[in-house]
């Protein structure tokens, strides 16, 4: 190659390397994505999942949304989508949680009153016996 | 347009605390040309002024702050016309808010679990309460029939229950007496009924009667429920009393020594109780049966831990 050749290559070479540059810049996003692929499938996967439907649609939706501004270099909006992206995630958290919270308080109160049934139920076979026992019956 | 404007500080003033002040502060900042508010921003303020927003705030200060915060730059980002930023900002107030939502409300549960909890066992000591009562009577009342049908009283094996309702005065069942049988004719019967009763489990015989070892006689029906017999036992030892009026029977239960003993006792006497009751549902005179919790007990050789062993007993001994 030429010196002539070469010094046409570099600006050509020069311009790749700057191209490169904000690919390069933006070479964790990817993981970012994949790791916020893997936390919606996990938490899809909670038994109380269904009552956080909608959020998990639009984790999903907006993981789409991150995927589409990595490819086309908009790093402002993969910026926010992705901080959106973790805020939302916490948001799940904190709503399955407290689902998994009411689902446990139900079961407590359908057991309370089942005993309190029962109670009735033996309170009222206790005083039918006294009866008999005192001559009543 | 500028009316619209200006009912931004209505819905602000409902704002407490510091998103009202945020408001406020963006209010006077735009207001001589501040756009309309978006139907987000909207959406937004009528959550973030719901009736529990002072408790959530009480309970999640820092979320409420980044909600607040986010919300404001909103209002800072739609006054300078930029929508993509508006948007992500009022999404991420409304994230950010809907969490500290969510976080208080499982606290409020949390709180109210610990009360229903509390409430729960005190339910459910109540109802072991009772049925140890119950038991007491039931034990009572055999001894009192027992004490007017027979003379001597049948003392309690327990050694809790007895004496708790000593002052009744119930009057006996009747029940006809044990038909006089000749010894050798007694003899067979006692290994006919022997016989019998191995298919249900283990068997002994002695001179006062046989006695048949059961597991799963009685089957636990889960937390703060009672026990109840299997039918088809019952309906068996139901038909045996029937046709040997010569025995009596008792039930006599023991449960996993492994427990607290004051709940093997208590969970022991609920058996023992079921299987008698199915008894006297049976037609089996009340008198002719008794119910005993006899705990752990002890552990006899090879025998089960949780059992019931069911004894006919030479009626009046």
């Amino acid at each position: 190659m030429s010196p002539t050749s070469r010094a046409r290559l570099l600006p050509l070479a020069l311009l790749a390397l700057l191209l490169a540059l904000p690919a390069a810049g933006l070479a964790r996003p990817p993981d970012d994505i994949a790791r916020h692929r893997a936390t919606v499938e996990a938490l899809a996967g909670h038994e109380h999942s269904r009552a956080v439907s909608r959020e998990l649609g639009q984790l999903r939706s907006w993981i789409d949304a991150a995927g589409r501004q990595w490819r086309r270099g908009d790093g402002e909006g993969l910026e926010q989508t992705l901080a959106r992206l973790d805020a939302q995630a916490e948001l799940v958290r904190a709503r399955l949680q407290a689902a998994k919270a009411r689902d446990a308080l139900n079961r407590s109160q359908e057991s309370l009153a089942n005993v309190r049934h029962q109670i009735e139920a033996e309170r009222q076979r206790y005083e039918a016996m006294r009866s008999f026992l005192e001559g009543g019956e | 347009m500028a009316t619209r404007s200006h009912t931004r500080p209505a819905r602000a003033a409902r704002l407490p605390g510091v998103p009202g002040l945020l408001a406020g502060l963006a209010l006077l900042a735009g207001c001589a040309s501040a756009p309309p508010p978006s139907p987000d921003i909207r959406a937004f303020e009528i959550q973030r002024g719901a009736d529990d927003a002072d408790a959530v705030v009480g309970d999640e200060p820092a979320l409420a702050r980044q909600a607040d915060a986010a919300y404001a730059r909103a209002l800072d980002a739609h006054a300078d016309g930029d929508a993509r930023l508006r948007i992500h900002e009022i999404h991420m107030a409304d994230i950010y808010w809907r969490t500290a939502v969510a976080r208080h409300e499982r606290l409020r549960l949390s709180n109210e679990q610990v009360i229903a909890d509390q409430t729960l066992r005190d339910a459910r000591a109540e109802l072991e309460a009772l049925r140890v009562d119950i038991a007491a009577l039931e034990e009572s009342e055999v001894r009192e029939a027992a004490r007017a049908a027979q003379g001597p009283a049948v003392s309690s094996s327990t050694g809790v229950i007895s004496g708790q309702l000593g002052g009744t005065t119930a009057a006996a069942p009747e029940v006809p007496a044990a038909p006089a049988i000749a010894p050798a004719e007694a003899s067979a019967r006692r290994a006919e009924l022997a016989r019998l009763l191995a298919g249900l489990g283990p068997v002994a015989e002695s001179a006062d009667g046989v006695w048949v070892t059961l597991v799963g006689a009685v089957v636990e029906q889960g937390a703060g429920q009672a026990p109840a017999a299997e039918p088809v036992v019952a309906d068996l030892l139901g038909l045996l009393v029937d046709q040997y009026p010569e025995y009596d029977l008792s039930v006599e239960a023991y449960v996993d020594a492994g427990r607290d003993p004051s709940v093997a006792l208590m969970r022991s006497q609920a058996v023992a109780l079921a299987l008698r009751t199915a008894l006297v549902e049976r037609g089996v005179a009340r008198s002719r049966v008794k119910g005993i919790g006899r705990g752990a007990g002890d552990r006899n050789g090879d025998l089960p831990a949780d059992r019931v062993e069911v004894r006919f007993v030479t009626a009046g001994r």
